[in-house]
C-alpha cells in the first residue's frame, strides 16, 4: 500500500486522457492500471461525462451569445 | 495530492459538515483505497505462476485471467467500440491472449498486463478497421463516422440535456473571462500552457477555476435532484 493517500493517476492526467492527450510515456503504465483499477475507471467515466457536457453547453453559448447575459445574476462563484 | 487536493478544495468551509459532503468525501477516499487496492494486486500477482498454469491449460489460470482483467477490458472495449456484440469482443479478446501464452508467444512473463493491453488495442484497431471498410463498402459513408454507437435511449437524452441545463446555470455564473478559459481548454482544446501564458494565469489558478466549476457542476445537480426527486430516478437508471 502507498504510504501517500491519493489515486496513482492524478484527475489532471485522467481528463487529459479523455481528451486523448497524454503523452507516449504515460499512456502505457495509465491503461495498465485502468484495466485493473474500478475506482479509476469511475473517475475517468464521470470526467468523460462532464467533458461531454460542457462541451456542448459552451457550444450553446456560443451560438446564443445573449444567453449569456440573462442568467449572469442566479449565483456568483 | 491533487485528487484530495480536488476534494477538500471544491467544499473547504461551507457545508464541510453536510452529510452530503461527508459522503461524498468519503466515497472518495474508498475510491482511493480501491485504487491502491488494485495496484497493491498487480505487486503481488505471481504472474509466471499464473502465464505457467495458462499455458498448462489449467482452468485455474484462465478463471484467475479473466478475475483480474475481464472488466477492465470490457470497459476498454466498450469505451473505444460502443456496446454492440461487446461480449463477442470481450470473449475474442481473451481467446487471442489464451492462445498466445499456450503457443509460448509471451516470453516475459512480468509483462502480462502490458501483453493484454497489447492485444485489446490490436482489437479495437481491427475492429475500427473491420467498421469503416464495411460502411464504406455498403453505404459509401465518410471516413469520419464514429465507430463506437454512442446513441443514447430517449431517457438517457433526457437525462444528458438535463445535466448541460446544469452546467449552462453553472457557466452563466461565470465571468466573460473564466468562461473564455474553459472555452479555450474543452472546446479549443489549446494547451493548460498556452491559456495559461496568453491570459497571464497561474498553473493553480488554472487548476482552481476548472475544479470550482466541477464542484459548481456537482451542487447545481444535487440542488435540482433535491427539489425533484423524479429527476434523480430517471439520472440513475440512464448512468447504469
Amino acid at each position: 500500500m502507498n504510504a501517500c493517500f491519493e489515486f496513482r493517476f492524478p484527475n489532471d492526467v485522467l481528463e487529459r486522457y479523455a481528451m486523448g492527450k497524454v503523452s507516449h510515456l504515460e499512456y502505457g503504465p495509465l491503461e495498465e492500471h485502468l484495466i485493473l483499477c474500478a475506482a479509476c475507471r469511475k473517475r475517468l467515466m464521470h470526467m468523460e461525462e462532464f467533458i461531454s457536457v460542457i462541451r456542448v453547453a459552451l457550444m450553446e453559448l456560443d451560438s446564443h451569445p445573449e444567453a449569456r447575459i440573462s442568467a449572469q445574476s442566479a449565483f456568483a462563484l | 495530492m491533487l485528487a484530495t487536493r480536488g476534494i477538500f478544495a471544491s467544499g473547504a468551509g461551507e457545508g464541510a459538515n453536510d452529510p452530503q459532503t461527508i459522503d461524498s468525501v468519503a466515497q472518495s477516499l474508498a475510491d482511493i483505497v480501491d485504487c491502491q487496492t488494485a495496484d497493491t494486486v498487480s505487486n503481488q500477482v505471481n504472474w509466471q505462476d499464473l502465464v505457467e498454469r495458462i499455458h498448462k491449460g489449467d482452468e485455474s489460470g484462465m478463471e484467475e485471467l479473466y478475475r483480474l482483467f475481464g472488466r477492465g477490458i470490457r470497459y476498454y472495449l466498450c469505451r473505444q467500440l460502443g456496446h454492440q456484440e461487446l461480449d463477442d469482443k470481450v470473449h475474442d479478446t481473451f481467446v487471442i491472449v489464451v492462445q498466445a501464452i499456450r503457443r509460448g508467444e509471451l516470453r516475459e512473463p512480468d509483462r502480462l498486463m502490458g501483453f493484454v493491453r497489447t492485444v485489446v488495442r490490436r482489437q479495437v484497431a481491427a475492429y475500427i478497421d473491420e467498421a469503416v471498410h464495411s460502411r464504406r463498402d455498403e453505404l459509401n459513408l465518410d471516413l469520419g463516422v464514429r465507430v463506437a454507437d454512442r446513441r443514447r435511449d430517449p431517457e438517457q437524452t433526457a437525462a444528458f440535456r438535463q445535466k448541460v441545463d446544469f452546467m449552462l446555470e453553472v457557466l452563466r455564473s461565470l465571468s466573460e473571462r473564466d468562461r473564455e478559459i474553459l472555452t479555450r481548454f474543452y472546446l479549443d482544446e489549446q494547451s493548460q500552457e498556452t491559456i495559461c501564458r496568453e491570459m497571464d494565469l497561474s498553473e493553480t489558478q488554472f487548476r482552481l477555476l476548472k475544479s470550482r466549476a466541477k464542484a459548481r457542476f456537482g451542487e447545481v445537480g444535487k440542488r435540482r435532484l433535491q427539489k425533484n426527486p423524479l429527476i434523480s430516478v430517471s439520472l440513475r437508471t440512464s448512468s447504469r
